[in-house]
């Protein structure tokens, strides 16, 4: 593997390409695509797949150099170190003194390695994906264009070395996955898309700037403590200053931590600002895909790994209850939803608690989150696509009650759906399995060393959640693929119409809907295979699905004695080299109690999450495959319970009821107030103007009657004043010179 | 003695050569009657680009005085580069003019490289005399420059204002110089700062507490002349009717080549008299109240122009009143009195250099389309023109102060160093500023682009088109690698630490 050697300037002008390459893509997409032949839609692909590829190559390249036998042999790089950073903001000889003096650099480690790696190949097959199934959309080019610069977003974000350059991509992913989620709000041929998308991409937009705001504060409440946004610094400074403090973590420390979990929150879409997410199904599954696999949601969990080493230990608490409270909550919802996009929505939330609840046990937990960050990308991504595939299959249906039968009509399909369940439900081989089965033994870990609340309940939610996956996951499987179609079939019906029947029917407020908003399909000939751009990235995402936890066949140990390769690639160790992580357990534990007690849940871990994957799909059987009892007599017995499972637990209700009624209350107040202090201002202002503009017109004929020709409106009054003076008179021009040069030298002499 | 002589003349080599340049352009204009002045155009570019390249090769050389008053240093050639790049771009602009004639201009170009040495001359002297000396011939040039359409009622009456103004500005600036002569007993400010010796007085430190009044009417004097130059309120009177009413290009020029030089002037005067590390304590002190004068000035420079600006027709008198305002920006790194702010200064005016550059360039291209400088003819020109209207929007984005744009960085920096002088009242009146210029740039923008196409044919000038494209590029590199200019300028600051003498 010799030409995996390069310098570390390489290195970077490589890495540097990755993100280059999809943004020169853009800009010339946004201003050419449409005049380019398909639309541009091969430039983007084909970037994107270069982009990839360099992106695996250094991957290849840090595995073998960096990843070790035992758990992580350190790559960890930063462009600053080789003074390779981009001098930002410059301001030159002030480097020592000027916290301004802002440098741009690149942070590669074996984590960056991996998630970068992660989002080039899901990017890729995105975009391949989205040429068979955008065919014919109006905005094709632009839709490529803006998945493009998402891609972009989430690579910058990887390779950002200091929590600013990190929020900056943020902030830009924020916004693609803003006109992403609505990118048929100018379809005007489907109204209920067009109002659905418009409000969905308002709504996501809306909620995770809660938490971006959080992440601002948390960030500036760093700064302003250590005068720097480098990660290298901040790990090394809050963890130098919690040791000076005798192993205490500082008050600000804590609510600036809990304010940067809150930009996960928000943005890895957990437990309260989940609201967003399941309703971004309203954008293009592509889209969908993108958001819940490679980028967006696992921003929020890559900033945890970025930021875990300032979390202080209540912090971290508060990460792990937060986590898996929405694992669970999201899992129990996915069980009752009919939407097809709906339940792997679900399924994502439920997913995203796991990693964070995981990271917030920190040790082999903070690896064993990134991991399944890691492989979860891959079958989810997989399994949106498939999702879209399907509903491509059926006409845009996207109800589960009226589909079926599809294993013989979409094989290629149902094959990739397939090996993604298996991988989500956590059967050993697939990759699923790895980074599960490493989540519940974190727990079981921490729980056993230090019995407190949030690792208790997280090792009792966590199972259960696991369970429900599975569960879910096979309702939806045999929902989808077993017994018969049971869409309406209409022969000789066009793509695009039949849209305009259904209007008045969905003309309801879309989260009051029982059923969630399920989004109109319409009838169309028997459902049949998509075309080979989807099935290919279906299949590649597959495999991936199938070996992202082993990543070579050669080590092919299915009960995992040997380290995945992620977990060789990445420990708390590797990630943070030089620094003494001060938010780990106290010294009454040792490393040995550490070692030991791993061990033991280790074991458990296994027998668990065997135990639970094995009785929820059994469960599913029992329900939907077989069909021994009827899924609604349990409904229906359970009654209020599960209406309120299905309606989500009211949490859109809730938010509706207060924030928005209360944004609504103050909007009220605000006209109120407009109406009657505000105006009341403005008239008086007015009769005021009135009175001075009599004065002024009264100055005007006697005092300097023709000198001034009729001030203009009030607004400019200063802008026309100056004019005055310019009156083209040479004589008068000296005159005013003279005068303020009097009064220059008078203000000099006396002040 | 002679090897001292021959090496003075080595160190003024790039005056020398644009000097004889600007000779052979006469000569060469005259011997070819006049034919095909393009022809004294590139003769004109290439003595630039030779100049400058000599400039270059003076890039790192240590300070020094040669020939009794010349100063050879980094400062100085910061602004004389400034100047021939400047003046480079102005003559492809002349070149370019679809309104300008194409026989019989040759002495265009030759009064333009005779204000160059001017400038050159003005910028690297601690003289005050041969500052003054210099400072006249660029003035000369440019009343013959702003007079050059004299047939033309606007032109014709543009140089009349100026030179009147000019020449009592000078007179008044000469007057101040001769107070400051007989209050110290010399005409070299490095002297006048740090104290004579000998039989001399004891230069200005003496004469600060014992004859306050003078001193102060002195240094009024002399700075009402570099406020003419650089157009301070209230001193700024003559530039909307000259800028209007000299031929475009030689406005570009009055706009950023003369004012840039002003500035140059104007902070190695503040810089040599007030700031030099040498510069002895009193002296020191006294140049902050200075420098609060000069804030008060920046303050009532870029309110008025900005207000001024507000209701123009046309582009032409708007960028005049907006070329205005930026001296007030640029006069607060001179305000601070700081190393800090002359560089935040420097950048500003490399900054300025682009966009105004830019602006100006436009301004030429849309009026050689349509015939005419009103905002309103040009509506719709951006679906007409969308290469150099969307270079015009980066301008316009810049001189307004927004990212990612070399204006917005010099702003910030500008405001970094006022906030560091204790300046944050004049920092708050420059941003108020800013906000008011977004309001006349960007109604420029929506005539570019909001309105309804034109039927109006673009030019096809690919040449002037392609250069356009390019400052508008550098507008924004500069901005996202700001590096280069900022270590420019602070290598520039020699002026400050250099041993006088």
């Amino acid at each position: 593997m010799d030409f995996l050697h390069f310098s570390p300037e390489t290195d970077f002008k490589l890495l540097l390409a990755v993100p280059l390459i999809p943004l020169i893509g853009y800009v010339v997409q946004v201003f050419f695509g449409r005049f380019l032949p398909r639309k541009g839609d091969w430039l983007l692909t084909g970037g994107m797949g270069v982009s990839m590829a360099i992106a695996v190559l250094m991957l290849a390249k840090v595995l073998h150099e960096g990843g070790g036998e035992h758990g992580g042999g350190g790559f960890f790089q930063l462009s600053s170190d080789a003074g390779l950073s981009w001098a930002w903001l410059y301001q030159s000889g002030k480097a020592a003194v000027s916290p301004l003096n802002l440098e741009v650099g690149i942070l590669y480690d074996g984590l960056g390695a991996a998630m970068l790696a992660v989002v080039g190949v899901v990017s890729f097959f995105v975009h391949l994906f989205s040429i068979g199934y955008m065919k014919g959309d109006r905005r094709y080019h632009l839709f490529f264009a803006n998945i493009s610069l998402f891609s972009v977003a989430m690579i910058g974000l990887v390779l950002a070395d200091s929590l600013l350059v990190l929020f900056i991509f943020w902030e830009i992913m924020g916004l693609m996955s803003y006109l992403l989620i609505g990118h048929f709000s100018h379809d005007q041929s489907t109204p209920f898309f067009q109002r659905w998308a418009t409000w969905a991409s308002k709504k996501a937009f809306l909620t995770t700037r809660v938490g971006d705001c959080c992440l601002l504060i948390g960030m500036m409440m760093f700064w302003q403590h250590y005068h720097t946004f480098e990660f290298v610094d901040l790990w090394r400074l809050a963890n130098e200053d919690v040791a000076r403090n005798g192993g205490e973590w500082p008050m600000w420390m804590t609510i600036a931590g809990l304010f940067i979990f809150g930009g996960t929150v928000g943005k890895s879409a957990q437990f309260p600002l989940h609201i967003w997410l399941p309703d971004a199904m309203a954008g293009p599954t592509p889209v969908s895909a993108m958001i819940h696999a490679a980028t967006m949601v696992a921003a929020g969990v890559f900033l945890l790994g970025r930021t875990f080493p300032i979390l202080s230990p209540e912090v971290l608490a508060v990460v792990t209850a937060t986590g898996a409270f929405t694992a669970l909550f999201a899992a129990t919802i996915g069980v009752t939803a009919f939407d097809l996009k709906a339940v792997l929505a679900w399924s994502t939330i439920s997913q995203l608690g796991f990693m964070v609840a995981a990271i917030g046990t920190g040790g082999i937990g903070l690896v064993a989150g990134l991991f399944h960050m890691v492989t979860h990308a891959f079958f989810k991504s997989c399994l949106f696509l498939s999702a879209g595939s399907v509903i491509h299959g059926c006409h845009h249906e996207q109800d589960m009650r009226k589909m079926g039968g599809l294993r013989t009509r979409m094989p290629l399909t149902f094959a990739a759906m397939g090996i993604s369940t298996l991988a989500i439900a956590g059967i050993p081989l697939f990759s699923g399995f790895y980074s599960k089965d490493k989540i519940i033994q974190a727990a079981f870990t921490k729980t056993s060393l230090e019995f407190s609340g949030a690792a208790v309940f997280a090792a009792v939610a966590l199972p259960i959640a696991a369970a429900l996956t599975a569960f879910y996951m096979f309702r939806m499987m045999f929902m989808t693929f077993g017994g018969t179609y049971r869409g309406e079939v209409a022969e000789a019906h066009g793509h695009g119409h039949g849209h305009d029947e259904h209007d008045d029917h969905h003309d309801h407020e879309l989260v009051h809907s029982e059923d969630g908003g399920i989004a109109p399909g319409h009838p169309g000939p028997l459902p049949v295979e998509s075309s080979w751009p989807m099935t290919v990235s279906l299949l590649c995402l597959a495999a991936l699905g199938f070996l992202g936890g082993k990543f070579w066949l050669a080590d092919f140990d299915v009960l995992a004695h040997h380290a995945p390769w992620f977990v060789r690639l990445v420990s708390p160790e590797t990630l943070y080299p030089g620094v003494e992580l001060m938010n780990g357990y106290g010294h009454a534990i040792t490393h040995e109690m550490v070692e030991h007690a791993e061990h033991t849940a280790h074991t458990l871990a296994l027998v668990v999450s065997l135990l639970v994957a094995g009785l929820g799909i059994f469960g599913a059987w029992w329900f939907y495959g077989a069909r021994k009892a009827s899924p609604e007599r349990v409904a229906a017995a359970l009654g209020e319970v599960y209406r309120t499972v299905a309606r989500k637990y009211y949490v859109d209700e809730f938010v509706n009821a207060t924030v928005i009624r209360l944004t609504h209350l103050l909007a009220h107040v605000q006209r109120w107030f407009d109406e009657n202090v505000v105006d009341g201002i403005v008239v008086g202002v007015g009769r005021a103007n009135r009175s001075l503009g009599f004065l002024q017109a009264w100055f005007d004929r006697t005092v300097v009657d023709g000198l001034v020709n009729g001030t203009a409106a009030v607004t400019q009054l200063f802008g026309s004043l100056a004019r005055l003076f310019q009156t083209g008179r040479i004589q008068q021009y000296v005159t005013f010179a003279v005068g303020g040069g009097l009064i220059a030298a008078a203000w000099l002499i006396l002040a | 003695m002679a090897n001292a002589y021959l090496n003075g003349l080595a160190a003024i080599a790039p005056e020398l050569v644009l000097t004889g340049f600007a000779l052979a352009a006469l000569v060469f204009d005259l011997a070819t009657k006049g034919r095909d002045s393009r022809r004294v155009g590139y003769l004109t570019l290439v003595g630039l680009a030779l100049t400058s390249l000599l400039l270059v090769a003076q890039w790192g050389e240590p300070s020094r005085t040669v020939l009794g008053m010349v100063t050879v240093d980094q400062f100085g050639n910061f602004f004389k580069l400034f100047t021939c790049a400047s003046l480079a771009v102005v003559v492809v602009f002349v070149l370019n003019d679809r309104r300008e004639r194409r026989h019989g201009i040759g002495e265009y170009y030759f009064l333009l490289l005779g204000a160059a040495v001017g400038v050159f001359f003005m910028v690297s002297t601690n003289n005050l005399l041969l500052l003054m000396l210099g400072l006249e011939l660029l003035s000369l040039a440019s009343y013959s420059l702003a007079g050059f359409h004299k047939g033309e009622r606007k032109s014709a009456e543009a140089a009349m204002k100026y030179v009147v103004f000019g020449g009592l500005s000078a007179g008044i600036m000469l007057y101040g110089i001769s107070l400051l002569y007989g209050l110290t007993g010399t005409i070299d400010l490095a002297v006048m700062a740090t104290g004579g010796t000998g039989g001399v007085p004891a230069g200005l430190v003496g004469q600060v507490s014992e004859n306050p009044i003078p001193v102060a009417v002195a240094v009024v004097l002399i700075l009402a002349g570099f406020a003419y130059k650089v157009s301070l309120v209230p001193f700024h009177f003559w530039t909307p009717d000259v800028y209007e009413g000299a031929p475009t290009p030689v406005t570009t020029f009055l706009a950023v080549g003369s004012k840039a030089a002003g500035f140059g002037a104007l902070l190695r005067f503040v810089g040599v008299l007030f700031v030099h590390e040498d510069v002895q304590e009193a002296v020191r002190a006294y140049g902050e109240r200075v420098g609060l004068l000069i804030a008060l000035l920046a303050a009532v420079t870029m309110t008025v122009g900005n207000l001024s600006a507000l209701r123009q027709k046309s582009l032409k008198r708007m960028l005049a009143y907006s070329s205005i305002a930026h001296a007030g920006y640029v006069m607060i790194g001179v305000a601070a009195m700081t190393a800090g702010g002359f560089e935040a200064a420097m950048y500003y005016l490399a900054a300025y250099y682009f966009m105004n550059l830019g602006a100006f360039g436009f301004l030429l291209y849309f009026e050689g389309v349509t015939g005419s400088d009103a905002i309103e003819s040009l509506e719709g020109l951006g679906w007409r023109a969308p290469v150099v209207s969307i270079a015009m929007v980066v301008f316009l984005v810049s001189l307004t102060g927004l990212p990612p744009t070399v204006g917005f960085y010099g702003k910030y920096l500008l405001f970094q160093e006022g906030i560091a002088a204790d300046l944050i009242w004049l920092v708050v009146i420059a941003g108020l500023n800013s906000v008011i210029s977004l309001f006349y740039y960007f109604r420029v923008v929506r005539a570019l682009f909001l309105s309804k196409p034109a039927e109006r044919e673009a030019a096809q000038q690919p040449a002037f088109v392609g250069l356009l494209a390019a400052l508008g590029v550098a507008t924004v590199f500069f901005a996202l690698f700001t590096a280069p200019l900022v270590d420019w300028a602070r290598r520039s600051m020699d002026l400050l630490s250099a041993a006088s003498g």
